[in-house]
């Protein structure tokens, strides 16, 4: 097991590196001067070139390079060009409304999905499957910002339930986390749907209703635990889709997250805390399926870790 | 010992299969019926709209009516022209997108899967770079990167996408090369262009096609939402998701300007999900 865990963890180590590059060298070949951003669009060219000279934009890339990211791995991001605050303390600033935003879209997800998707398989074939899949589907082709701006006008416009922007209290996370997690429980339900029709058709569900079971400890012990092998994968999977989705989801609900801080820094070209911000999520998101391999291996034992 | 699974007569039993089923499909058919109706209206727009959907007039956020089917928007356009219109955009998107993604892919994943070793390795560690990037997240780079137009979103989604098929075809590749008839032609001496070209390939195309089919709708939600974040083709350009951005703030007043674009978008979405969830069903190619 802890070979395993080390290896893993090495695994992502290339990753870690190719992600940090490429986020490094798309901005850094992007259009734009970041000297210019700084002293404005009227500065000389004497002015222009001393920031340059500051910022280290003269150096050669991978120069650069080692910079951005031997400060990386000792926590220190470099500086936002905008407001010259440290880029670790502008994310630490917002990271938690992002969090708890997506924190609470998974929740959501995870229980109407699973809920819905095992109701559905249940009820194989009759009306409630097809209803559950008829939601699905819905909830796979809708878009998530539509959806949001629905629910502001049907939940805080028309009926006043609801706040429809700002994070100050629980009442305001209720609309975004709907619109945030319906498309991660469309998917859930559909694949717990499918897992666990598969399973149901296994031979040790017959002998265990063969024994006597009674259905429900047939479907709780037997169908749901071993279907979930799968639906793990997705959650880490839809995980990652649900961070990203924030990005969006946060813009229709003006939430002070990081999706907010990253739209307006891309428009800044504010590239230490571009970088920054995007290093952040991909990490995050590689920890979540290194923990989701991990998981996976304790639902299912026949993973051997070789 | 099947050496040639493809020849004239099979193929074309399977194909009628394929299509029966597909047809026997109740959800598959309305969704390619309404897909054949916004590809006529995407192609026909400029004869059929009512209205040119950049002509600014002063009859500006009237509500739906005879006149103006689905209203007019703050700047006094009309909203269903300007929705037809934004039908070319989403289609032109979706299918330029998958293109750039499915052939990139395909490529990428028939090396990788056919030539092992080295190159496998180099090939797919840059797809888990490009899926560290979750969901949305990439394409939003690339665009705020290249700047915001019609091309750099087609680009931008078609990039994010490429590590899926590769990763598809490279698993199909891999198993495809162990079966007889691919150990049976490479007996007989043919050389590894012809190999993949005419086994693998079309023995792997089911999921392929599938993949692409359900990518061209996400591709569309993908488009949509970076138009809504500003990252799409600029004014005044007609696009389903700027059209949405522009209606937050109408939200009290013009509630037409939210309902109708996003209606199209997700009734647009739904019918290519149905049609792909179709033919999945009738190729029966083991995806999930």
């Amino acid at each position: 097991m802890t070979t395993y865990v080390l290896r893993r963890l090495l695994s992502a180590l290339p990753v870690l590196i190719g992600v940090s590059v490429l986020v490094f060298g798309m901005l850094h070949l992007a259009p734009g001067d970041p000297a210019r951003l700084i002293a404005g669009d009227e500065a000389e060219a004497a002015v222009l070139e001393e920031w340059r000279e500051r910022l280290g934009l003269n150096d050669p890339l991978p120069t650069q390079y080692w910079r951005f990211i031997s400060g990386a791995l000792r926590g220190d991001l470099g500086h936002s060009l905008r407001t010259n605050r440290p880029v670790a303390r502008e994310i630490a600033d917002r990271i938690a409304p992002t969090l708890q935003l997506a924190a609470a879209g998974m929740s959501l997800a995870i229980l109407l999905g699973l809920g819905s998707g095992t109701i559905a398989a249940v009820f194989h074939r009759r009306s409630l499957d097809n209803v559950v899949m008829v939601g699905a589907m819905l909830g796979v082709s809708i878009p998530g910002f539509w959806f949001g701006l629905l629910l502001i006008f049907l939940f805080a416009v028309t009926l006043g339930w609801f706040p429809s922007s700002g994070a100050a209290t629980l009442r305001h996370l209720v609309l975004p986390t709907i619109a945030l997690g319906v498309r991660a429980a469309a998917i859930l339900a559909r694949m717990t749907r499918s897992s666990m029709l598969e399973v149901i058709r296994r031979d040790f569900v017959r002998t265990a209703r063969a024994k006597g079971l009674n259905e429900r400890t047939v479907i709780y012990r037997h169908v749901l635990k071993n279907s979930l092998i799968p639906v793990v994968t997705i959650i880490g999977l839809q995980f990652g889709a649900l961070l990203a989705g924030t990005i969006i989801i946060e813009q229709v609900f003006t939430w002070p997250g990081l999706g907010t801080l990253l739209l307006h820094s891309l428009n800044a070209r504010d590239y230490p805390l571009v970088q920054g911000i995007v290093l952040y999520i991909a990490l995050g998101y590689l920890a979540v399926n290194l923990a989701v391999d991990l998981l996976y291996g304790y639902l299912d034992p026949r993973i051997r870790y070789d | 010992m099947k050496t040639e699974p493809r020849d004239d007569e099979q193929t074309f039993s399977r194909a009628r299969h394929v299509f029966t089923s597909f047809l026997k499909h109740r959800g598959a058919l309305v969704g390619a019926l309404i897909l054949v109706l916004f590809i006529i209206s995407a192609a026909g727009a400029p004869w059929l709209v009512p209205y040119d959907p950049y002509d600014v007039s002063a009859e500006r956020l009237q509500a739906p009516s005879s006149e103006h089917l689905f209203g007019t928007d703050p700047l006094g356009r009309d909203v269903f022209s300007r929705i037809m219109y934004g039908g070319r955009v989403s289609l032109q998107v979706g299918l330029v997108s998958v293109g750039i993604a499915a052939i990139t892919g395909t490529i990428l994943g028939l090396i990788a899967g056919y030539v092992e070793g080295h190159v496998d390795n180099v090939i797919m560690r840059a797809m888990d770079v490009l899926l560290a990037f979750p969901g949305i997240l990439l394409a939003i780079v690339i665009v705020a990167v290249l700047g915001p137009s019609l091309t750099n979103l087609m680009i931008a989604i078609g990039i994010a996408s490429i590590p899926m098929y590769t990763r598809l075809v490279r698993g199909s590749t891999l198993a495809a090369k162990q079966e007889e008839y691919v150990l049976a032609a490479r007996a007989q001496g043919m050389g590894d262009a012809r190999l993949i070209l005419r086994h693998i390939l079309p023995n792997i195309a089911s999921p392929i096609i599938v993949l692409s089919t359900l990518g061209v709708a996400s591709a569309i939600l993908s488009a949509a939402a970076l138009s809504f974040l500003g990252l799409g083709p600029p004014p005044p350009t007609a696009e389903w998701g700027s059209m949405l951005a522009g209606s937050r703030a109408y939200i009290r007043r013009a509630w037409w300007l939210v309902a109708f674009p996003g209606t199209t978008i997700t009734l647009c979405v739904l019918a290519i999900n149905m049609v792909g969830d179709g033919l999945r069903d009738a190729l029966d190619p083991q995806l999930d």
